[in-house]
This record gives structure tokens, sequence and C-alpha cells, in this order.
């Protein structure tokens, strides 16, 4: 799978909310406002997306959130990044730091291989060069190179 | 009934083609509605002859019936000929000493049976002689067995087993051996009633002459007919080749005083007997022109039956032929299984399925009628076409009672019969389920314990949300990093397809095939999760219930004469 071109800098946000609900809300109103999916997937994504959350937070560890679904009528993968430096403060990773890193993901409904191979390669990007999070979170960062610190090789 | 009759003669140069077409559309539709009464189809040629004929408005009277006899003799040219294709050599061999005791005891003793009856009943009524030669050929007549009821009968039922196997070699042979008693018996009955030569010698040698020139311009025939046909010639060459063959051959039987029925019979033996190969698409050329054939030639039979010919000797010998078949065909059916150590059902239900009698029958009757047409002609085709109204009505019915009481119904399933049979729920297997937050360390384990494919994934309502593969869950292998933030949710493939568990087999199994996941869903008239089926399921399923028919069968097979 390419993940160099998942996502560009057009799909990286400076998240303004600070609560779990509130992020998701505004990582899903960015997608609609952006017409990167039909305005009448709107209300099956989210409860897709908050569906997820009740089974099991998304907030995989390493300060690291990836809400992640997958639907049909999806052409390409969707891939928003949201940077909340001061943290998300009721979206508690499984290793008890709060999230910044808010990766929300959506793919088409037929490709989970295409799904565990993308979730992987963030966490692995983000274990393996533990360093690049303080980066990914400056705001002096600009977001290309948020894009390819985290899905470049 | 003059209008109608007016209506046949008028334009002339057309008319036969105009009773021709009348009795075949005629005899179509009375066959459709005697098969909606659960009734043979050539009772219903018959009854739209009788009502078109002689009996009922005269559209087609005496004078057409006997113009059109020619066409009769190629009717039962046909018959013969394909019932001679049924005389296979390998077909002895394979069914053995139990099948041929079996065949020649119910024949032979139903022939006994009725001679012996009608020529004692027949003594009352008329001059010995002819009451005998009467017996004779009512005998041999009574010695066959209509095919098509009695198998329609083992079709429907879907029969497997030494009984239905029995019948259906009998009911082809004992038609051949009705045929050879048949031109002994004319040839008998010629000299008795003095349409032959009165003198003893020839007495003896006209039956052999008649037998065995019929014998030999067949067997002739048959192998010319195979030398003629080239295994390239297109369908139509075959049948143009194999009805002008076949026409000679009854044309010419004719000519030297030949029994034209044997003749047909063994060419048909003769040609497959001695191309094997060749000889299945010249049988099946022929077979292909048989419907509308055989339409005509028995609403013709009907269209010459005159109800007034019904008196009361007609009735008691049609009771006397009914009783004496009847007695004959069960008692030497019965001897015949236990002389040949048939196996136990043979021995004690085959009896019964010996009653239908129609298409040979009534056209060796037609045959004597045109014979003995001076004398007894008519008598023999008003017994023989009365009694197999009789046997018609009664025939089918003993053959399902029979193979039900043998055990054998049911076994003959095909792998198609199960599918549209079977419903969906009926082998579905309600397999582990596990919830969409099951993870995936678990599912995993979960695979690795038992040999379950896929997991259908339940919400908390208790509603499959999708199914995790074994397929699906590879990717999930070599994620070590995120295992334990992997759900069921995750890694689960939506379902394609869903299927009631009332639905047949057959058409979840066309759902699945066709399509890239090979199993459905199967849920309950409420809409809960029933199970799944598979595609291996289902051919587990046809695999198992199709042998353990075969070994019921088998079994029955086996099964010894008890003395």
């Amino acid at each position: 799978m390419d993940f160099s071109s998942i996502t560009d800098s057009s799909k990286v946000l400076d998240l303004k909310t600070d609560t779990k609900n509130a992020v998701l809300h505004e990582m899903i109103d960015f997608i609609f406002s952006r017409n990167l999916l039909s305005q009448d997937l709107r209300s099956l994504l989210t409860e897709k997306i908050f569906h997820r959350e009740e089974l099991l937070s998304t907030g995989i560890g390493l300060n690291l959130g990836i809400p992640h679904t997958r639907l049909k009528k999806v052409e390409d993968p969707i891939v928003i990044i949201g940077r909340a430096p001061r943290g998300v403060q009721d979206y508690i990773c499984m290793d008890d730091t709060m999230v910044k890193l808010v990766i929300m993901i959506i793919l088409e409904e037929g490709q989970h291989k295409k799904h565990v191979q993308l979730l992987s390669k963030i966490v692995k990007s983000i274990k393996e060069h533990p360093g690049n999070m303080a980066k990914i979170l400056a705001s002096e960062t600009a977001p290309a190179d948020v894009c390819s610190l985290i899905f470049g090789e | 009934m003059e209008l109608f009759h007016e209506i046949a003669n008028a334009a002339d140069p057309l008319n036969i083609l105009l009773l021709l077409g009348t009795a075949l559309l005629a005899g179509i539709l009375g066959g459709r509605l005697l098969v909606l009464l659960k009734m043979p189809s050539v009772v219903g040629y018959i009854i739209s002859g009788i009502v078109i004929g002689q009996t009922g408005i005269h559209f087609i009277d005496g004078d057409t019936i006997e113009m059109l006899k020619p066409y009769n003799y190629f009717a039962l040219g046909i018959i013969g000929f394909l019932i001679g294709g049924e005389l296979k050599w390998e077909v002895f061999k394979k069914y053995g000493k139990q099948f041929t005791n079996i065949l020649l005891f119910e024949a032979l003793t139903a022939f006994v049976a009725v001679a012996s009856v009608i020529t004692l009943v027949g003594s009352f009524f008329m001059p010995f002689p002819q009451a005998i030669s009467i017996g004779l050929v009512l005998g041999a007549i009574a010695s066959a067995t209509a095919p098509a009821a009695t198998t329609d009968v083992l079709w429907e039922n879907k029969t497997r087993g030494p009984i239905t196997r029995t019948i259906m070699g009998l009911v082809a042979l004992d038609d051949a051996l009705a045929l050879i008693l048949f031109a002994i018996a004319v040839s008998v009955a010629k000299v008795l009633t003095g349409n032959g030569d009165a003198n003893i010698l020839t007495s003896i040698v006209t039956p052999v002459y008649e037998m065995g020139s019929a014998v030999l311009i067949g067997i002739i025939a048959g192998k010319s007919l195979t030398a003629l046909i080239d295994p390239r010639a297109e369908e139509g060459a075959v049948l143009r080749i194999s009805i002008g063959v076949l026409l000679v051959i009854l044309g010419g039987a004719k000519v030297i005083q030949s029994d034209m029925l044997l003749a047909a019979m063994a060419m048909g033996a003769t040609l497959s007997n001695s191309a094997p190969r060749k000889s299945p698409r010249i049988f099946s050329a022929i077979e292909g022109i048989t419907p509308p054939v055989f339409v005509i030639f028995f609403v013709l039979v009907g269209a010459g039956l005159s109800v007034s010919g019904l008196d009361t000797t007609a009735l008691i010998l049609v009771g006397a032929y009914f009783l004496g078949r009847t007695g004959g065909k069960m008692l030497g059916a019965t001897i015949g299984a236990k002389v040949g150590r048939a196996p136990t059902s043979v021995a004690k239900y085959l009896r019964y399925c010996l009653f239908s009698q129609a298409g040979v029958a009534i056209g060796l009757s037609i045959m004597a009628q045109d014979i003995f047409q001076d004398s007894f002609g008519k008598t023999i085709a008003i017994v023989i076409t009365t009694s197999t109204f009789i046997v018609q009505l009664i025939g089918p019915a003993l053959t399902k009672y029979a193979v039900t009481k043998g055990g054998e119904v049911g076994l003959n399933i095909t792998e198609e019969d199960l599918l549209e049979k079977t419903t969906a729920g009926r082998i579905c297997t309600a397999r582990n389920t596990i919830t969409e937050d099951t993870p995936v360390t678990k599912i995993i384990e979960l695979f690795s314990e038992d040999d379950q494919l896929y997991y259908p994934v339940m919400d908390k309502h208790h509603s499959v949300q999708g199914v995790v593969t074994i397929q699906g869950i590879k990717s999930a292998f070599l994620a070590y990093e995120i295992t334990d933030f992997l759900l069921a949710h995750d890694l689960m493939e939506q379902i394609h397809t869903f299927a009631a568990a009332g639905d047949r087999l057959s058409d979840v199994n066309s759902y699945i095939s066709m399509d890239e996941q090979p199993f459905a869903i199967i849920l309950s008239d409420s809409g809960d999760y029933a199970g799944i089926l598979t595609e291996q399921d289902i051919q587990k399923y046809i695999t198992s219930k199709i042998t353990e028919m075969r070994k019921i069968s088998n079994n029955l097979d086996t099964a010894e004469v008890t003395a």
C-alpha cells in the first residue's frame, strides 16, 4: 500500500475543541465542509465513528487517537489529521496518556485489510520515531511536513 | 353428427390432411385433459378418437380408418423397432438368471392363464377352435406390460432398488416376448380358424416361416442400416435413412407374408447389439418423431372402436381377460422371483407392478383386428381397449403401493432433488458467534481451537453485523503493534448473502456460488440469526444423503428371498 499519497497537507487541521465528542464532531464537519464525502453520509459516518468508540476507545497510546470506520461509497481512503497540542481532555489512551494527535481514517467497507495496514503503519511510525510526536504537534511544523513525518518512509 | 362427416368429406383432395391434423390436435387435447386427471395420456388419445370416430361424431369414418391402415403399420413398426432396441445382450448378462426367470414366468404365466380362461369362457359363446384362437391371441397380448405408465410412477416417486430395477427391465422386454408370442399365436390361430391353410404340415411350417423370415430380414435390415449410416452424418440424414429402411422392411415383410412387427423388432435388436455406438443416434432420431405419430395412431384406434361392439359377450371376455391376466401376472412374478432367488421385496411386491397395459397391447390388438377382420378381430380390439382403460386406472396406483411397501420411494434422489426439496434452515449450523468488541487476540485463539472458518459478528441486539473469516484475520497476524487495539468490528466483512431458513437450498446455493463469499447467513422466521450455510455444508449434505439412499437401496438388494 502506498502510504505517501494516502493524505495531503489540506487534510491537516489544528483542532479548536478540546473534548472527545467535540473533536470527533469537528473532524467530521471538516470532512463534509471539504466535500470529501457526499453530504448524505454525514449521519451514518457520525453513527459509525461513535459506535466504534463505544466498543473500545481508539486512544491507542503514545498520545495518539485513531478513530476509524469503513463505509460504502467511499472511493479513496480519507485520512484527516487533527492536532491538539494541549490534549483532548476525556480522550485517554490505553497507556493513560492524553490524546494529542487524532488521525481519523475512513475506508471503503470491503477494505478491512488496507484498514489494518494503515492503522499498523501509523502506530509503527509513531512508535519507532517517538521524537516525531513533538514535531508533529508543534505549530511551526507545516501540514505537509506533518504528513511526511507520519507517513513518510 | 352428419354435419361433421360432411365437413370431413369436403375438399376431397385435402381430406386426409384435415383428418390427420384434427386427429393430432384432438389427441393432444384429450391427452392433456387425462394427465390433469392423473391418468396416462394414451388413454386421452383413445378417448379423443372415440369422440371423433365411429362411436362419436363420425368425423373419421370406417373407410378412412381402412385407408389409413398403412399408417398404423408404420406406427406399429416404430414400436417394434424401439422395443427391439431394448434387447441388448449386456442387459441380460447384467441382470442374469434372476431377471430372466421373472421375465419368463410373469409373461408366460399371464399368457397361459389368459389363454386358458378365455378359451374356457369363450367356448360357451363360440366354436371351440375360435375360442382357442381368441385365447391364444389375447394370451399373447396379455404378456405385455406398458412401460410409460409404470415408469412414470417410478420416476415421479424417485424410486430406486431391486423392484424398480426389475420393473425397468421387464416392461421393455416382456413387450418383446409379447411380440414373439403374438406371432406364434396368430400363426396357430390362422390355422385353427381357417384363415390359413388347414394342412398339418403347413400349420407347422407357416408359423416357422413367418417368424423365421421376419427375424432374417430384420437382421439384414439392421446390418444394412448400420452400414448406411455414417457416424458423421447429421441428425436429419440419420432420420431419413432410418425411416426409409424401416418402411422398406415393413412393406417387404408384408409382401413375403412375414411377421412385420417381429421384423421391425429384429431390426432394432440387431442394430442395438451390433452397433452399440451408432445405434443410440438412430434410436434417438426415430424417437424424435414418435410423439405426433403415436398420438395420431391412438386417436385412430379410438376412432375405429364401435361401442356397439361392447356387447355382453365382449364384457364377459373383458372380465375373463382382466382376471386371467391379473392372476397370471401376479402368480408368474411371484414364482419367477422365488425361483430366481430375487430379494424379498421383489418376491412380495413386484406382482403389483405389472398391471399397466397400453401402447403395445393396443397395437397388437389392431394387428389382430386386421388379420382376423372376418372373424373375431373386432372382439380382440374391443376387449383389449376396454381392459386397457381398467388397468390404466388401477395400474399406476398399485405400482406406487408396491414400491412404497418395498421401501424404494425416494431412494433415487439426485442432487437437484435435494437442492429443490431441502430448506436452508434444515442443514445450516448455528456456529459460534462473537461480539463486535471481541479482541483480535481472542479471535485468533478461537480460530486455533476449532475448525470453524467463519465467525458471525453480533451487535448488542444480537443482530448479525458481519463476519470474521480466517482470510480476514490473516492481516492481523503481522500487525502486532495494534493487536490490543483491534476488535472483531475492525476485521469483519460485510455479509453478501442472507437467506431465510425456509429458502430452498437451490436458491441459496445459486446465490453463494455466484459470490466470492462462499456462505450465507440464515435467519429464522423472526429474523434472528439461525446459522451459517457454506458451500461445503451443502455439498457434504448432498453427498451424505445420496450415499445413505444408495446404502438403503443396496441393502434391499441383498435381502434374501424367504422360502
